[in-house]
C-alpha cells in the first residue's frame, strides 16, 4: 500500500507564528491559517524576549479523515514520544530537540479544543523540562498574593476543594495539572502556572454542585469520566495565569465528619510530587535533573495535611480560615 | 528453552512504556552497519539472520522494538513524517517507529495485531530503508 508522505520544512510551512506558553516563547510553523487564528486568540498575553523554547510544525493534510481526537494513543522511548490521535493524524515530540510535528486533518487543524485541551496539556507534560517547567499533580488557587497548591491522591476532592475555594474568592490558576518553575531571583518562591484548561471533576461532585445536574460527563483526557467546565463561565471564579505558592496542603480524605490540619516536613511535598511523575528517560538524565531542580523549590514552601470528612463547602471555608491564621 | 517473554507492565509513573525491557538482543550486518537489536518479543527477534552480538562490540545502529500487549489496533495506512534528523513512520497505534539519523537510533513500537511475518515483510522493509537513508544523511 502506498504511504502518505509529508516533510514538515520551511516550504511546506509557510505560516509562522509566535506564542507564550507557560512564559516561554513558542514557535508554530503551519501551512493552517485556522490554527494560526486559533492560537493567537486563546494564547498567553506578553512574548518574551528569549528564543522560543519549543517548535510546533503542524501539517494539516485537507484528504485525512476528521480524526476527533478523543481516542488517544501514547507511547515513548527514549527522547521520542509519539502521540496518535486519529486515523492518519499523528505527532511525534522530541524531547532532545525541544520539538513537535504532526500532521492532522482540517478538522483537527480548526478546532480549539483540541488545541486548549489536548495538544497544549500534552506538550506542557511531555516536554515540560525544555520549557523549564516541571508538571505536578496538584491544583494552585491564590488569595491576596498567597498562592496555595492542593495535592493529594487521585480522588482525594482537589478539583472540589478548588472550585468551593473559588466559590470563596479564591483566584484559580489550575484546576488537574500545575507546572512549577524555578524563581529568577535566589529566595523568591516558586513560580506556579496553569493552562487555561477546564475544571475537571468527578461525576459524583454532583452531590456538592447541584447546579451539575441534568450534565453528562464526558470522557477526559486520561480516559476518566468526568464533568470538564470552564470555571469562569460556570461560577463566575477569577481566574490568572500565574501565583506564587507558599503554601502546600495535601487533602487527605477520611470517612467521619471534621477536619484536622497536620504540619508536614516540606521535604514530603518534594518526595510526592517526585514519586507522582512520569518516570523520565534514563537517556536524557539533564531532564531529570532540570524536573528535581524546580522540584526543590517545594521545601521553601510551608507544607500541611488537611484530613477532612467534611463536605467541600466547609472544608473550604476551614481553608480559608487557616490560610489567614497562619 | 525458550526464553520467557517479560510482559508489559502498567505502572502509572510510565503510562508511555518507555520502561519497557527489552531483554533479547542481537545484531545484524545490514545497511553497511553493524545493527544491534534490542526488543521484548522473541518471535520478532527470529524473523532476522542473526550474527552472534558480541558483548561490548561497538554497533553502528540501534533498532529498539517493542512488543506492545495493551495495542490492540489494527494496522492503518503507512505515513511517513520527515522533521530534520528524524523520520517517523505510523501505521496507526498498530506501529510506531522513529529514526533519529544523529543518534543512531531506530525505536519502535508494535501492537499484537501484527504478526511477525507482517513485520518481516511489509515493515523490516522499511525499518531498513530508513537506516540508509539516515546514514546517508550523516
Amino acid at each position: 500500500m502506498a504511504a502518505r508522505r509529508y516533510i514538515l520544512n520551511r516550504a511546506s510551512l509557510p505560516l509562522h507564528y509566535e506564542f507564550t506558553l507557560l512564559g516561554n516563547r513558542v514557535a508554530l510553523d503551519t501551512n493552517s491559517a485556522v490554527l494560526i487564528s486559533l492560537v493567537a486568540r486563546s494564547s498567553e498575553e506578553g512574548l518574551p524576549r528569549s528564543k522560543p523554547a519549543l517548535t510546533i510544525r503542524v501539517l494539516e493534510d485537507p484528504s485525512l479523515p476528521a480524526g476527533a481526537g478523543e481516542r488517544l494513543h501514547f507511547r515513548g522511548l527514549h527522547h521520542l514520544v509519539f502521540a496518535w490521535i486519529g486515523p492518519g493524524n499523528f505527532f511525534t515530540f522530541d524531547l532532545l530537540r525541544g520539538t513537535v510535528g504532526g500532521v492532522v486533518s482540517p478538522a483537527v487543524a480548526g478546532s480549539a479544543l483540541f488545541w486548549n485541551r489536548r495538544l497544549l496539556p500534552i506538550a506542557a507534560g511531555v516536554l515540560g523540562t525544555n520549557l523549564g517547567v516541571a508538571p505536578i499533580h496538584a491544583a494552585c488557587l491564590e488569595k491576596k498574593g498567597r498562592g496555595l497548591l492542593i495535592g493529594g491522591l487521585s480522588g482525594a476532592g482537589k478539583s472540589t476543594l478548588s472550585v468551593a475555594l473559588a466559590r470563596r474568592g479564591f483566584t484559580l490558576v489550575s484546576d488537574d495539572w500545575t507546572y512549577l518553575s524555578r524563581p529568577l531571583s535566589s529566595g523568591a518562591p516558586l513560580i506556579a502556572r496553569g493552562l487555561s484548561a477546564p475544571v475537571k471533576l468527578l461525576p459524583d461532585a454532583v452531590t456538592h454542585f447541584p447546579e451539575l445536574e441534568g450534565r453528562r460527563p464526558e470522557r477526559a483526557l486520561n480516559g476518566e469520566l468526568a464533568f470538564e467546565l470552564d470555571p469562569a463561565e460556570y461560577w463566575h471564579c477569577g481566574t490568572k495565569r500565574e501565583a506564587g505558592p507558599r503554601t502546600v496542603l495535601f487533602l487527605e480524605r477520611k470517612s467521619e465528619p471534621g477536619s484536622q490540619f497536620l504540619r508536614r516536613d516540606p521535604g514530603e511535598a518534594r518526595s510526592f510530587f517526585e514519586r507522582q511523575g512520569e518516570r523520565l528517560p534514563e537517556e536524557l538524565p539533564e531532564v531529570g535533573a532540570a524536573r528535581a531542580a524546580v522540584l526543590e523549590g517545594l521545601s521553601r514552601c510551608e507544607c500541611w495535611a488537611l484530613r477532612t470528612g467534611d463536605p467541600p463547602a466547609r472544608a473550604a471555608e476551614l481553608v480559608e480560615q487557616f490560610l489567614e491564621a497562619n | 528453552m525458550e526464553a520467557a517473554r517479560p510482559a508489559l507492565a502498567r505502572d502509572p509513573q510510565d503510562l508511555l512504556c518507555r520502561f519497557a525491557e527489552t531483554p533479547f538482543a542481537s545484531a545484524v550486518e545490514a545497511c553497511g552497519v553493524r545493527i544491534q537489536i534490542r526488543t521484548n518479543d522473541p518471535d520478532l527477534l527470529s524473523i532476522f539472520t542473526v550474527g552472534e552480538a558480541l558483548p561490548g562490540e561497538a554497533h553502528g545502529f540501534l533498532w529498539k522494538i517493542v512488543r506492545d500487549d495493551f495495542c490492540l489496533w489494527e494496522a492503518e495506512d503507512p505515513s511517513i513524517v520527515l522533521a530534520d534528523e528524524v523520520t517517523t513512520v505510523s501505521l496507526g497505534p498498530a506501529c510506531f517507529a522513529a529514526c533519529d539519523a544523529l543518534r543512531r537510533e531506530l525505536l519502535c513500537f508494535v501492537g499484537t495485531k501484527i504478526s511477525p511475518r507482517e513485520f518481516r515483510d511489509t515493515i523490516v522493509p522499511r525499518f531498513r530503508d530508513l537506516t540508509e537513508k539516515a546514514l546517508a544523511a550523516r
